[in-house]
């Protein structure tokens, strides 16, 4: 999957240092991307859904305090995390991008998805036939 | 030296619609785009959205408590014109429901403001006005505040030269509560209406300042490209291209006349050397008298002299048309268009445009419309009610076009009365070739006979005739029967000259 590609490309492999950081980043900018595209409402709609789905995957992560307040700030994700490893922090932040993409895609489609993607991030599209770009 | 301003029109690319402005919509405008719901209003707004944006003119959609956004890009991206590509480069959306909700006008204001200053859009489109106006109604703002927000957000939008669409659910232009028409400058209304099961859908410009906009209600269609309108045909100057009826007793105006083989010199004959060309010839007969093989060969015929033509089918299914044996190597070789439709809401408008796109497309000089009868069946019962006015504005578009018409007519044998149309329409033919069934000798025998051809002479007998797989055979002159019309005709032998 191109999207899926594209998060790994963003988020996976990076040096432990400043994994977090970078994770929170990319989490960020294509959240102020989505809630330009469909709205407060909108966004917190699907990432409402898309913890519900991450705590299901990671049961052994404390995620139950997220989708409590405000999600227009990071402050209550980046508490979150705090409490994780870098590396737990990261696989949060991946698993979580991931599934809010998934949701995004069922609603408004994978090419929008990956539209919206490419925008935050400044990506160019993802070739899935070109080799060089495979992270597999 | 003075210049007046000049207002720019820009092209939306909807089928249809550039025309009903008058060239397009006028750059800096404020226009509302209001209908029922379910009228095809956001659909035409993001089908023009679409159309017009690029890098450089950017369009900015504001959704304000209309569609969930979720809902609106979810559906609209299953017509062919949306472009994901577009979306956060030429194209931005702005969600204001919250502060909308929250009663916050002038923030709503100030975040547009501060939304367009950022892009630049050259389009804006809001999304709903209706929704806004509701809002501040429940907020108890009077309606003069509701006004003065959308004249503060239109002289805002101008100033930073843009174009304005505003969104919203009104049934009537002439609601008296819709007082924002009177500031906008343009004003396009969508209408749905449901007539014995039948859908038709309509577009008018009710008006569009500083354009010269088409008047009247224009037909239109949503299929996966997006909406598509058809301008109605509008009857200008004389319909009957042809000489006028006093010619007819002026026998030096005849030879100056064009006239068109229809493929049997017998029947070129019987018409004075072939059907004028710009007319318009009726065929009528019941079922199974040749109607359509004689059309067939009118075109065939016009290929034969360099003519592409079109046939428009309504009667018989695509399998049954492409078996003719004639038709279907000249359809295959490009040079009859065929239009084909077993629809049974379609508008006179929308078969006109089809029509006149083919016509234009293969530079057609012959057109057969086959038949009437199947033509008003697939009529939408609001325009097939009256038939005989839709077949009026259709003869006198095509004729207008310099095209020669063809038309068949079923028509059942009565052989109590005689008639020419089921329609009343044989006034608006220039030429009629009546085909009839009668009975010679315990046989079905068939016959036809010119019944008229407008300013020219033509041959007034009745002639026998047959069809097989080639088409028409034309046989003798039925000089010595009486009664043939009535379906029984008598053999009156010819009077002997006494012998001397």
């Amino acid at each position: 999957m191109l999207r899926e590609e594209l998060i790994k490309r963003q988020v996976y492999g990076l040096p432990s240092d400043r994994a977090l950081d970078k994770a929170i980043d990319c989490w960020q900018r294509l959240m102020d991307e989505t809630i330009s595209l469909l709205g407060q409402l909108g966004f917190d709609s699907i990432y409402q859904k898309s913890l519900s789905l991450t705590r299901h995957q990671l049961p052994r992560m404390a995620l139950e305090q997220l989708g409590n307040a405000d999600t227009s700030t990071l402050s209550e994700l980046r508490a979150a995390l705090a409490q994780q490893t870098s590396a737990d922090g990261c696989e949060v932040i991946q698993t979580l991008l991931l599934n809010f993409t998934a949701v995004l895609a069922i609603l408004i489609g994978e090419s929008l998805t990956e539209r919206l993607l490419n925008v935050a991030w400044g990506e160019q599209p993802v070739d899935s036939n070109n080799p060089e770009q495979s992270h597999d | 030296m003075t210049e007046k301003v000049s207002i720019r029109s820009l092209r939306t690319g909807v089928p249809g619609l550039d025309q009903l402005l008058g060239g397009g919509i006028p750059e800096f405008s404020l226009n509302i785009l209001s209908g029922a719901p379910g009228s095809g209003k956001t659909t035409l707004a993001h089908q023009i959205m679409f159309g017009m944006a690029t890098p450089e003119n950017k369009a900015l959609y504001i959704s304000i408590l209309g569609e969930p956004p979720v809902k609106m890009l979810r559906y609209q991206q299953q017509f062919t014109f949306f472009d994901p590509n577009k979306i956060q480069e030429s194209i931005h959306y702005l969600n204001l429901s919250e502060l909308i909700l929250a009663s916050d006008f002038d923030g709503a204001l100030s975040r547009i403001t501060e939304e367009v200053n950022r892009i630049s859009p050259a389009l804006v489109l809001v999304d709903s006005i209706r929704a806004l106006l509701g809002l501040a109604e429940r907020a108890h703002q009077d309606e003069a505040d509701t006004i003065e927000f959308i004249q503060r957000l239109g002289i805002q939008l101008s100033s930073l030269q843009t174009t304005t669409l505003l969104i919203g659910e009104y049934r009537s232009t002439d609601d008296d509560s819709t007082s924002i028409f009177t500031v906008a400058d343009g004003v396009i209304h969508l209408t749905q209406s449901l007539h014995r099961n039948s859908v038709v859908r309509k577009v008018q410009v009710v008006k569009m300042r500083g354009h010269a906009q088409v008047p009247g209600l224009h037909t239109f269609r949503i299929q996966n490209s997006g909406l598509e309108i058809f301008p109605r045909a509008i009857v200008l100057g004389n319909i009957w291209p042809g000489p006028p009826p006093e010619a007819n007793a002026n026998a030096n105006a005849n030879a100056n006349i064009v006239r068109l083989s229809l493929g049997k010199s017998g029947i070129d004959d019987m018409l004075a050397g072939g059907l004028p060309a710009g007319y318009s010839l009726l065929v009528v007969g019941p079922s199974g008298s040749g109607k359509t093989i004689l059309a067939t060969e009118f075109l065939a015929e016009g290929v034969r002299s360099g003519e592409n033509g079109v046939i428009a089918i309504f009667e018989k299914s695509p399998h049954q048309s492409r078996g003719n044996q004639i038709l279907t190597p000249l359809i295959e070789s490009g040079h009859i268009g065929t239009i084909e439709s077993r629809a049974l809401d379609l508008s006179l408008d929308e078969v006109l445009h089809d029509l006149t796109g083919t016509i234009k497309r293969l530079g057609a000089k012959r057109v057969v419309i086959d038949s009437l009868s199947g033509f008003e069946l697939s009529l939408a019962p609001e325009f097939s009610e009256d038939f005989r006015s839709s077949l009026y504005r259709m003869v006198a578009q095509l004729t207008a076009m310099g095209v020669t018409i063809l038309m068949t007519s079923e028509l059942e044998d009565r052989y109590t009365d005689l008639r020419f149309s089921p329609f009343g329409s044989a006034f608006m033919a220039d030429a009629i070739i009546v085909q009839r069934y009668v009975e010679i000798s315990s046989e079905f025998k068939r016959v036809m006979s010119v019944i008229k051809v407008r300013g020219s002479p033509h041959e007034k007998s009745i002639r026998l005739y047959d069809i097989d797989h080639t088409g028409v055979h034309l046989g003798q002159l039925l000089t010595d029967y009486q009664g043939i019309m009535g379906g029984r005709p008598e053999w009156q032998p010819p009077s002997r000259t006494p012998s001397s």
